[in-house]
Formats: C-alpha cells, structure tokens, sequence
C-alpha cells in the first residue's frame, strides 16, 4: 500500500492516481507525501541521529536553511521529550528510541499520511506510550493514519476504520466501533470468531 | 548456466543506462546531497594513498631493475624511457590501480548496500521520497571515477619516482636529465590512453559494485556472495576494457 512493495495485482489509488502506474518521478513525489515508521525502524546506520533527520529536509527541501532544518529538528526532538545527544549514531541506543527516530525521521517533511508497521511492538511501557499519544496527536491534526498492527488495545485506541487480515485472508473491514461492538466488545476472540464465520 | 549469464550481462546493461541518466541528471541538479561524494573521495581516494604508494614505488623500481639488466644485452639500452612509459604510464598504473580499488572500495560498496538493503534502510530512502540510485549509487560512482583518475596520476608519478630512486642507487644520473628522457619519450596520447583507461575502470567499478549491492535481496547470507561476484566481474570487466582499449589505441 505504501508502495516500497510492488504490486502485482489490483490496484491503490493516491489522489485518485494508481501507484502502480506512476512515473518514477510521480512515485517519489507520492512517497515525499508520506512518511513510513518501520517495525525495526530502519534509521541509517551509518548516519548521525541528526542527519537521519535531516537528510529528509536537505533532499527534499532544497531552498530549507540549514537554521530551520536546525530549528525544525529541534522543535521535532522536544516535542516527543527525547533528550539524547543526536549526533550519535542509531546503534547507541535503545530499540524504542530508535523507534521513536524513526517516527520523528517520518514526519519531518510534515508528510499527509502515515503509514506504521507495527508501532508501539517490542517497546517498553513508556516508550509505547509516548508513540500511542503521538498517534492520537497526529489523528488530531487530522493526518491520515494505516496502521499495521495486532495490538488490539492499540487499535482500539486509535482506529476508526479497520481491516481485519488473517494470514494474508480479509475477514472483515468496516468502522472499528461497529466492529468491536457486533463482538460485545470482546477484542480477544474477534479473529477466532471471525474465523469461525468465514 | 550461459541463460543466467546472459540475463545478467542484459540487467546490468540496462542498469549501466539507468545509472548513466541518473548521473547526468544529478551532475545538473543541485538538488543533492553533496556529503555523500566527500565522503566517497575520502574514503576512495584518500584512505587508498599508502597502498597506491608502495605498490607503484615496487612496480616503477622493479621495472628499471629488469629493464637496466636486460636491455643493454640487445644493445637498447635507451630504450628503458619508452618501456616505463608504456608500462608505468598507460598499462600498470590504469589496471593495478582499478584493481586494488576493486578490491578494497568495490567490494565495500557491495557489503554496503548489500548490507542497507537487509536492514530495510534502502526502503527507508524510498519511504521518504529520496531515490535510492540518485543519492547513494550516484555519489559513488561519480567518487570512484574522479578517484581513479587522480590515483592513477599519482600511481604514475610516484611509479616513475620510484624508478628514478632506483637508477639513483645503481647508476646515478641527475633529476632534470633523468626527467627530459622521460618526457622524450611521453607522448599526450600516452596521457589520453591512461585518462581514458582510469575513466573507464571507474565506471565499470561504481556500476558493477552498486548492480550487486543492489540485487541483495533481504538475506545477510547474500552479502558475501554479491561481494564476491561484484569483485569477480569488475576484475574481469577491467581486463577486457583494458584489451580493447589498448589494442584500438595501437591499429
């Protein structure tokens, strides 16, 4: 869906533009549209923290200073409260604040959707709340969200439409609240009952 | 095995053509990220000085040796000028210096993105709209080629010291007499056949190296062979670049 997989059948419109008819120029003018958080974060090992953020801003926004790309990464960096120095690599810390860089590399060019491969998965308590409030954050600032996900307390909290895949097999699409309530509510048996369905 | 083989020749045909546009396209654009291409000089040009150094100190001191000990024999005594040109100057310095960048920036190249590609950061480059080829294929293989070109200068110039070293201890001749015989003998298309020779031994090198970097397919396990075919093929690509090149010099 985001595009970094080529598509060998049906179809994903963006601004109403199949993606897999895109001029290369178009497909990366379409991906600088959006930002993607991976489920190992995928910071550049052999870059700085700073210039994992940066180079996003320096490819991509030519006529940038490099005072407001300085500016804009600092304003990045307090907002999700992370003091670390940044110019050290991604290998000197944690899991999670690599995945909080990750986050923060996404946004950096204020991107209209998000894609996030399994957000908040092998994080600690604290990093995984920090990353579950900076997603309803976005969500308020009405940025368009896909989540991949089987935390179901995470999509609970953040969902209002859902796609429920089992083994690459859709079970069910719809609004999460219907969902959830044409199941009493009850997350933990949703796949098995809707196996049991199919 | 020769379908496989001539798969792979058209791949990297095809891709020699896409690299080729995305350079041009990257030498009039000032859209890029000029760091890379530091650091791609730095790391090819410089970092190779010590070992460019001994190797052609060798080789350009050798040369007088033999040449000094075997000419005379068939009363061509003189003829040791032309001999390190022709060797030093248009053969060994063009081929050994692409060799040992081969060998130690090609194959780095490969594990890199090799490498990059396993822990999902080319993917990374894509998800943020920055083309992959542009800003890491690009810088590198326009770093081998301006590296290339100014080691083999070096190459020759440190080579052809070296012979004069030589000389010096086993029949010493003065600097300026010894340097008015080289230039007797150096023609500007000497010069022209060793630029082109070092142009042309970067290139193969920058695209054969990024090709197999790029082909790694998600699986670390795959870094090594791509190191090893990418050394391979540039190897062999040099050796025939080097023969066609020499022998249309020479019709």
């Amino acid at each position: 869906m985001a595009g970094l997989i080529r598509i060998d059948d049906g179809e994903v419109l963006f601004n109403g533009e199949n993606i897999a008819g895109m001029s290369e120029e178009e497909f990366f003018l379409m991906q600088a549209q959006s930002g993607f958080v991976f489920q190992d974060a995928a910071l550049w090992a052999n870059k700085t923290l700073y210039d994992n953020l940066a180079i996003p801003l320096r490819i991509l926004r030519p006529g940038m200073s490099a005072e407001d790309i300085d500016r804009r990464i600092g304003n990045a960096v307090e907002m999700l409260g992370v003091h670390k120095s940044l110019l050290i690599r991604p290998s000197a810390i944690s899991s999670g604040e690599r995945k909080l860089f990750s986050f923060l590399r996404a946004l950096m060019t204020d991107p209209d959707i998000l894609f996030l491969d399994e957000p908040a998965s092998s994080l600690d308590r604290k990093s995984s709340d920090r990353i579950k409030n900076l997603i309803i954050e976005l969500n308020n600032q009405k940025k368009t969200i896909i989540t991949v996900t089987n935390d179901f307390t995470l999509a609970r909290t953040i969902a209002d439409k859902a796609i429920i895949l089992d083994r690459g097999r859709l079970l069910r699409q719809g609004l999460f609240r219907d969902i959830l309530k044409e199941h009493n509510e009850d997350i933990d048996d949703i796949i098995d009952e809707l196996k049991g369905a199919d | 095995m020769v379908i496989s083989y001539v798969k792979s020749i058209s791949y990297m045909s095809g891709y020699f053509f896409y690299l080729t546009r995305k350079t041009l396209k990257f030498l009039l654009s000032g859209k890029q990220d000029k760091k890379v291409l530091i650091l791609q000089l730095l790391f090819t040009g410089v970092e190779a000085l010590p070992i460019i150094s001994l190797i052609s100190l060798g080789i350009g001191g050798v040369i007088i040796v033999q040449g000094v000990a075997i000419l005379p024999q068939f009363g061509q005594g003189e003829m040791v000028y032309d001999i390190l040109v022709l060797i030093i100057v248009r053969e060994l310095g063009p081929v050994l210096t692409a060799l040992i960048l081969a060998a130690r920036s090609g194959t780095a190249i490969t594990t890199e993105l090799g490498n990059m590609i396993v822990s999902h950061e080319i993917e990374a480059y894509e998800s943020v709209g920055i083309d992959p080829v542009s800003y890491l294929a690009v810088p590198r293989l326009l770093g081998l080629v301006a590296s290339m070109i100014l080691l083999n200068v070096y190459f020759d110039i440190f080579g052809l010291f070296g012979s004069f070293v030589v000389t010096s201890m086993m029949n010493p001749i003065p600097l300026k007499e010894y340097l008015e015989n080289l230039l007797q003998v150096l023609t500007a298309w000497d010069l022209f056949i060793s630029f082109l020779k070092s142009f042309v031994f970067g290139y193969i090198i920058a695209v054969v190296s990024t090709y197999h970097g790029f082909r790694v397919n998600h699986a670390i396990t795959e870094v090594p062979v791509a190191a090893i075919k990418s050394i391979g093929n540039c190897f062999s690509y040099i050796i025939i670049a080097d023969a066609i090149i020499t022998v249309i010099s020479r019709l």
